[in-house]
């Protein structure tokens, strides 16, 4: 992660409040994510990344502060195009062969796409342009589902548990292509993952989030630096998070 | 009238009701000690056709013989000479035309004793002012029951007279037959003539016409001849030690009829206790057509008779095996 | 659809056939015996080689009414299934027309929609389109509240996902919940057609002059039971391979919206 290009501001929460039915789930002080930044999101299941992914890609409004991305409040329409989204499990539909599952995300979000493969060579996943989706592998499936959230080339792309299941070569070669995608497209790309060694390893910047009513941001780390997994885990055993 | 006594007739009148209630379960459901169970299958529904049956009960003709009878009813003869051949009943009504047919399938079908000494079956409809004569019915759309007996009568009638299926648009049918007559779905319906026809007759929604609601050819004043309305049992339960009980149940059933005749207004009373959803008129007009269809002679049998009736189905080329007509006498 | 896989369904489709045949051979065959053996009379059984002799001697009789049955099987069964799929659709588009649609689905499933025959005789008369509106009544209502249920129950993550890329409900409906239903949606067709059967013989068995249910009325007043038994005979083959067609399309051209695909 030593030689970055010049980063530009994709994401900058300030005083954010977010959650449902006016009732605050996330509070963020300050976060700023740049371009080319992959960076993971690590706290128990229900402590408000689902929140965040949900704020940040328009699904919820939020209940107070502000959310820019490139420096600018963004329509739904616009957010729709530019940031997309990966699910847990990696569900594709599965009568379509992946091919036609981009095709038809392609199609949906309406932007003309050249041919399924150019986008699956983000992913290095050109061969399973003509295969149904069950007969992928989990890697595989991973790589498909990147794909079809990559199609329109977003501007942040978001990750929810995307090594979940996968064995470690198939993780670093996802991750792998995802920051190759982040840099070259210069995206923002946030990941959720409940395993604080996958956010160590395949990201270069871990927000920890800390459970509480609502969840704040309890710590960041830079993943390369010295000491930073320690720091995590000392932080998470004094405040019993994990 | 003092509050005493009203109060005592009320309390009269509730217990009679009470125990009018209680007696007619009696009467109809629960046993009565030391008489043997009997079952006596009808080949059709509580119509006015069996009305002779009912009444042999109500007098207490079959008690009288030691027996508590429960008489069952079903969808057609056919069904009811094979019930008859298995030995699932022992005695049944029957058409004569099932009585011969079932016979030549090998159900060795006797009969105890015929009710109907012509076939009921007519060929009628809405009156109309262009329909007097069969030949007017020619072109028009006639109802047949497929599943019945009456088809191959219908086939004996179109033989006898020279005609043929082509001549008329036959087409096969199900259910009640007089929506579809009201419906003009068809024109005329090959029924029973004390069923369907009488119930028309006496319904006040349907026109008259010379004074009439239906027109009505009878088959056995077409040619057809050959019998109707019979008694029957299988040559096992004749040749059983219950082959006397059979027929003295036969006898009894015909003495149902008799008295029947003679006292309609009675019969017909005690059959509308037993089924007071019926329609009275249909029950009476429906009656009286039994009586004149009955005759003077009936219960009796002979072996011509049955020839006759025999010979109808060889012409029609329906028996594959030669019957002697005794056979079918017990 | 790969031609591979159509080619190894033509294969179990043959065998399949081949285990049909055997199997009902052997029960005739068995029947046979037992009749004979035990000396059955003819009013209760025929025999199985007399049921053969009069397809034989009357085929052209038989084949007439079997193809008037299938016609209305498939006419009103097609009728029935595509009549159902789309109220279906109408009220898996809308909780208002489920709201107040849905009952009537309820109600007509309570009872058994035979009881309108004779209505329906006097209305339309004994014709064709008695036994095809009756086979489509039939046939109607299983792919109604199946595919409703498959269509309002879509897997969640597939939802979130076609969401995810902006789908419109609309095309949701269409794209997504609609494909998904597809199973749901054979399966319901697969009991559907065997109703449009029964439809159209008990059609045949209220009037009219055609058809195998036809054949059954009319043989019963004579006591034709080897007639009888040939039409049920031709009866089980119909509905047989009806639903074998089914089964084929579900193996070949559905076959990608099996999720073991």
């Amino acid at each position: 992660m030593s030689s970055r290009p010049k980063q530009k501001r994709v994401l900058s929460l300030r005083d954010l409040i977010a959650g449902y039915n006016q009732l605050p789930v996330i509070s963020i002080k300050n976060l700023e994510i740049c371009s080319g930044d992959v960076v993971a999101l690590v706290g128990e299941s229900g402590a408000g990344k689902s929140t965040l992914f949900a704020a940040i890609g328009g699904a919820i409004n939020p209940i107070s502060g502000t959310l820019l991305i490139e420096d600018k409040v963004q329509s739904p329409e616009w957010r729709r195009l530019n940031i997309s989204r990966t699910l847990q499990a990696f569900p594709l539909l599965h009568w379509l062969t992946v091919g036609e599952n981009l095709t038809l995300a392609a199609k949906t979000k309406g932007v003309t796409l050249p041919a399924p493969s150019s986008i699956l060579a983000h992913v290095r996943a050109e061969h399973l342009e003509g295969k149904y989706v069950n007969s992928l592998s989990g890697g595989e499936r991973c790589r498909a589902s990147i794909a079809q959230a990559i199609v329109a080339n977003p501007v942040v792309l978001l990750l929810d548990e995307p090594f979940n299941g996968l064995d470690g070569r198939v993780k670093r070669e996802v991750a792998d292509s995802v920051f190759k995608f982040a840099r070259r497209r210069e995206s923002a790309v946030l990941f959720a993952s409940h395993d604080i060694g996958d956010a160590m390893a395949y990201s270069n910047r871990v927000i920890v989030l800390k459970t509480g009513a609502p969840t704040t941001i309890g710590m960041e780390v830079a993943s390369g630096e010295f000491g930073s997994l320690e720091k995590i885990y000392s932080f998470l055993e004094e405040d019993g998070d994990i | 009238m003092n509050m005493n006594r009203l109060l005592n007739s009320t309390i009269v009148l509730i217990v009679t009701l009470l125990g009018n209630g209680c007696g007619n379960e009696n009467n109809s459901d629960t046993p009565t000690p030391n008489l043997k169970e009997f079952e006596i299958l009808l080949d059709w529904q509580a119509e006015p056709t069996y009305l002779g049956v009912y009444y042999a009960k109500s007098l207490g003709l079959f008690s009288d013989l030691g027996l508590n009878v429960s008489i069952i009813q079903s969808w057609g003869a056919n069904q009811a000479v094979s019930s008859v051949a298995t030995g699932r009943y022992k005695i049944s009504t029957a058409s004569g035309g099932a009585t011969v047919l079932g016979h030549n399938k090998g159900a060795e079908i006797v009969s105890l004793g015929v009710l109907y000494p012509n076939i009921p079956s007519v060929i009628y409809g809405l009156a109309s002012e262009d329909i007097e004569t069969i030949e007017d019915l020619k072109g028009k759309k006639i109802g047949i029951y497929p599943n019945s007996i009456t088809v191959n009568e219908f086939d004996a009638f179109l033989k006898a007279n020279t005609l043929s299926r082509s001549d008329f648009d036959v087409v096969s049918i199900s259910g009640s037959d007089v929506p579809l007559l009201a419906s003009g779905q068809v024109d005329a319906v090959l029924n029973y003539w004390e069923m369907s026809p009488a119930a028309i007759e006496t319904n006040n929604d349907f026109k008259l016409i010379r004074g009439k609601r239906t027109f009505t050819f009878k088959l056995s004043e077409h040619g057809v001849g050959g019998y109707g309305l019979n008694i029957v049992t299988s040559r096992d339960v004749l040749n059983s030690d219950e082959g006397d009980l059979v027929k003295q149940v036969a006898e009894a059933i015909i003495e149902g009829y008799r008295r029947a005749s003679q006292d309609p207004q009675n019969a017909l009373e005690l059959f509308f206790n037993e089924f007071p959803e019926k329609d009275g008129d249909y029950v009476r007009e429906g009656f009286r057509r039994v009586v004149e269809l009955l005759g003077e002679n009936f219960g009796l049998q002979t072996v011509e008779g049955w020839q006759t009736t025999l010979d109808i189905y060889d012409q029609l080329g329906l028996l594959d095996v030669e019957i002697e007509a005794d056979s079918l006498l017990p | 659809m790969e031609i591979f896989s159509s080619q190894s369904s033509l294969k179990i489709f043959r065998q399949e056939i081949g285990r049909y045949v055997t199997s009902v051979a052997v029960a005739g065959i068995a029947w046979q015996i037992t009749v004979t053996a035990f000396d059955v009379p003819k009013y209760l059984l025929p025999r199985p080689l007399e049921v053969i002799a009069v397809l034989f001697k009357e085929y052209p009789a038989f084949i007439e009414a079997m193809y008037y049955t299938s016609k209305n099987m498939l006419v009103g069964g097609s009728l029935g299934i595509i009549a159902g799929m789309f109220t279906a659709l109408i009220l898996a588009s809308s909780k208002a027309a489920r709201w107040i649609l849905e009952p009537y689905l309820s109600i007509f499933q309570s009872f058994p929609r035979e009881s309108l025959l004779p209505l329906l005789v006097v209305w339309i008369g004994f014709g064709a389109g008695l036994k095809i509106i009756n086979a489509m009544l039939l046939a109607f209502f299983p792919v109604s509240v199946i595919s409703l249920n498959a269509l309002v129950n879509t897997r969640k993550d597939y939802i979130e996902l076609v969401k995810s890329w902006g789908m419109t409900p609309q095309n949701i409906l269409f794209k997504c919940r609609l494909m998904c239903a597809v199973p749901s949606i054979i399966s319901s067709a697969k009991l559907a057609l065997p109703y449009a059967l029964i439809g159209s013989v008990l059609g045949e068995f209220m009037g009219g002059n055609d058809g195998l249910g036809n054949i059954i009325m009319t043989s019963s007043a004579t006591f034709r039971l080897d007639r009888i038994f040939a039409s049920i005979l031709l009866l089980a083959l119909l509905g047989t391979l009806g639903v074998g067609m089914i089964t084929f399309f579900q193996n070949t051209v559905f076959k990608r919206f099996y999720l073991d695909n």
